[in-house]
């Protein structure tokens, strides 16, 4: 109890762990920084693959399965927003007349070692107007 | 140093900018990692949206350059940003070709790709 009460010490432990911690905030600000930057891009990428996809596998208004596959393997090879991705998953899917696609892209953190995983889904579908 | 750190005498008002210096530190890096998110954010938004948007509007690829332009204009007075620069880029612009944007605000770049209807 007289260890509480005590006021001679000393308070480097104190600064140690201050600075501990502004290093350890800035790092996991500049993480969350990047994987919010970098899940927006995934999305841009995935809409525009499935917009793409979708467009070219359309048979009497529905989305014709391999086509899409195809057509959003093209659009993910040669697009060049999707050429910066790390892509790891990519899933195509037709439900009725709606075309799925999920995609998962690696991020690797920009100050501390790691990495991440983000995926982001995107669908379209067709209507006929009057 | 050991003396420094265990001795209780010593100057509050130095001590207190010690601490004051210790505590403030990390609000600069902050302030810029946050200007930077602002701007990554902004120019992939922009990006994302004054593409689909040119290839909604136009009928013709030849329209692309002043749609594009015309897109971008509202986009960056909402989002309150100026863009340095951007470059569009389409091969030879046919019908069903994939576009290319890219956006710089500041040091952040966004590049977003779209096609063209082939219809």
């Amino acid at each position: 109890m007289r260890l509480c009460r005590q006021d001679d010490g000393t308070i480097a432990p104190l600064v140690a762990a201050c600075l501990a911690l502004i290093v350890m905030v800035i790092l996991l600000s500049s993480n969350v920084v990047s994987a919010m930057a970098y899940s927006h891009r995934v999305q841009g990428v995935a809409d525009a693959a499935i917009v793409y996809g979708h467009d070219r596998s359309l048979l009497i208004g529905k989305p014709q399965i391999a086509t899409l596959r195809s057509s959003v393997t093209n659009f993910l090879q040669t697009a060049p927003s999707a050429k910066r991705l790390d892509l790891v998953v990519v899933n195509v899917s037709v439900s009725g007349e709606r075309s799925e696609l999920e995609l998962c892209a690696l991020l690797q953190y920009p100050l501390t070692l790691g990495s991440g995983v983000i995926c982001r889904r995107a669908s379209a579908q067709s209507f006929l107007l009057p | 140093m050991r003396r420094l750190l265990s001795d209780s005498e010593g100057s509050t008002p130095l001590e207190l900018v010690m601490w004051l210096t210790l505590l403030l530190l990390p609000v600069g890096p902050m302030l810029a990692l946050y200007g930077h998110l602002s701007n990554q954010l902004a120019a992939e938004s922009i990006a994302r949206h004054a593409l689909r948007g040119t290839i909604l509007s136009i009928t013709d690829p030849s329209q692309l350059p002043g749609e594009m332009r015309r897109q971008l204009a509202p986009l960056q007075v909402s989002w309150g940003k100026r863009i340095s620069s951007y470059t569009l880029s389409c091969g030879n612009c046919a019908r069903g070709n994939i576009i290319t944007l890219k956006v710089l605000i500041g040091s952040a770049e966004a590049v977003q790709s779209a096609a063209m209807s082939p219809r």
